[in-house]
């Protein structure tokens, strides 16, 4: 029997490696891939937090948050082509046509 | 028990690294399906089997699929040539490192010689009854929310793609250069 609190180590990492890969990449599917993983930590730790304290609230929740997560992901593709097909790019350095 | 929680934490956490750091979309993507599959794992091993199974349709297969087809249309050439990472990766690293680090410290300290109820192991969790149960009494606000959201984001994805097809369909710039009669044929109703 694995303590829980591991399982939250795992998941802080988790989300901190998902929170450096939308800070340091360029490639905007890159970033919501890394938003994915920093979700998927969250859940994470709501399932351990579940399981510590017994209570069905942590699994409930988790499941709307897939549902919320699935929402994110599928209005933020859309956008990501949107743009793809105006501006012919996914470089987030180049989306700054609102600073001029 | 211990072999198995660290097959799945090492190999997510090493394919999790994997996916911030590799240059091939596509390869970034398949190591997220792992690191998707290894958390789903580890929710079986914490007792949430029905999460398990809902981690694995909705993430490794809707979400999955959703970005292989994002990819496959916005496939570029170039994009693996480009520079990757943004100008102040040091910074981002150091303090997203030592944010990590505090997060874990303040982890093991609040749960040294913390104890789980002791009824803990008898009662039902994660079960589908339990789950069920949960969800239409006391958690009904919530679950209509997210079915509203689930709408909103289906809505939104519609228009986007709509507005890009009324955009194509303009006729001052697209069809200018086609005769006259499919001119007339094209317009927008």
């Amino acid at each position: 029997m694995i303590p829980v609190p591991y399982y939250l180590v795992i998941s802080a990492v988790l989300f901190i490696t998902g929170a450096i890969g939308v800070l340091i990449r360029r490639n905007a599917l890159i970033m919501l891939m890394s938003l994915e993983l920093m979700l998927n930590a969250v859940n994470l730790s709501f399932v351990a937090y579940a399981r510590m304290l017994n209570d069905t609230g942590g699994h409930v929740i988790v499941f709307l948050n897939i549902a919320v997560a699935a929402a994110e992901a599928v209005v933020g593709l859309a956008i990501l082509l949107t743009i793809f097909r105006n501006r012919e790019t996914v470089n987030i350095d180049h989306l700054n046509l609102m600073r001029h | 028990m211990v072999f198995f929680f660290l097959l799945f934490a090492i190999v997510g956490l090493a394919s999790a690294v994997m996916v911030v750091t590799r240059k091939n979309v596509m390869h970034a993507a398949l190591f997220l399906l792992l690191t998707f599959a290894c958390v789903g794992a580890t929710y079986v091993m914490l007792r949430a089997e029905v999460l398990a199974a809902v981690q694995v349709l909705v993430y490794a297969g809707a979400v999955m699929v959703l970005f292989l087809f994002a990819i496959l249309l916005v496939n570029m050439p170039e994009a693996v040539r480009l520079r990757q990472w943004t100008r102040q990766s040091t910074v981002a690293v150091v303090l997203a490192g030592l944010t990590g680090l505090w997060l874990i410290i303040a982890t093991v300290r609040a749960f040294t010689g913390f104890a789980a109820p002791p009824e803990a192991a008898t009662q039902p969790l994660g079960t589908p009854r339990a789950i069920g149960e949960a969800l239409f009494s006391d958690y009904v606000l919530p679950f209509e929310i997210a079915s509203l959201i689930l709408l909103a984001a289906m809505v939104g994805a519609i228009v986007l793609a709509r507005e890009t097809a009324r955009e194509e369909e303009r006729p001052d710039e697209a069809l200018t250069d086609l005769p006259p009669d499919t001119q007339e044929d094209q317009q927008p109703v």
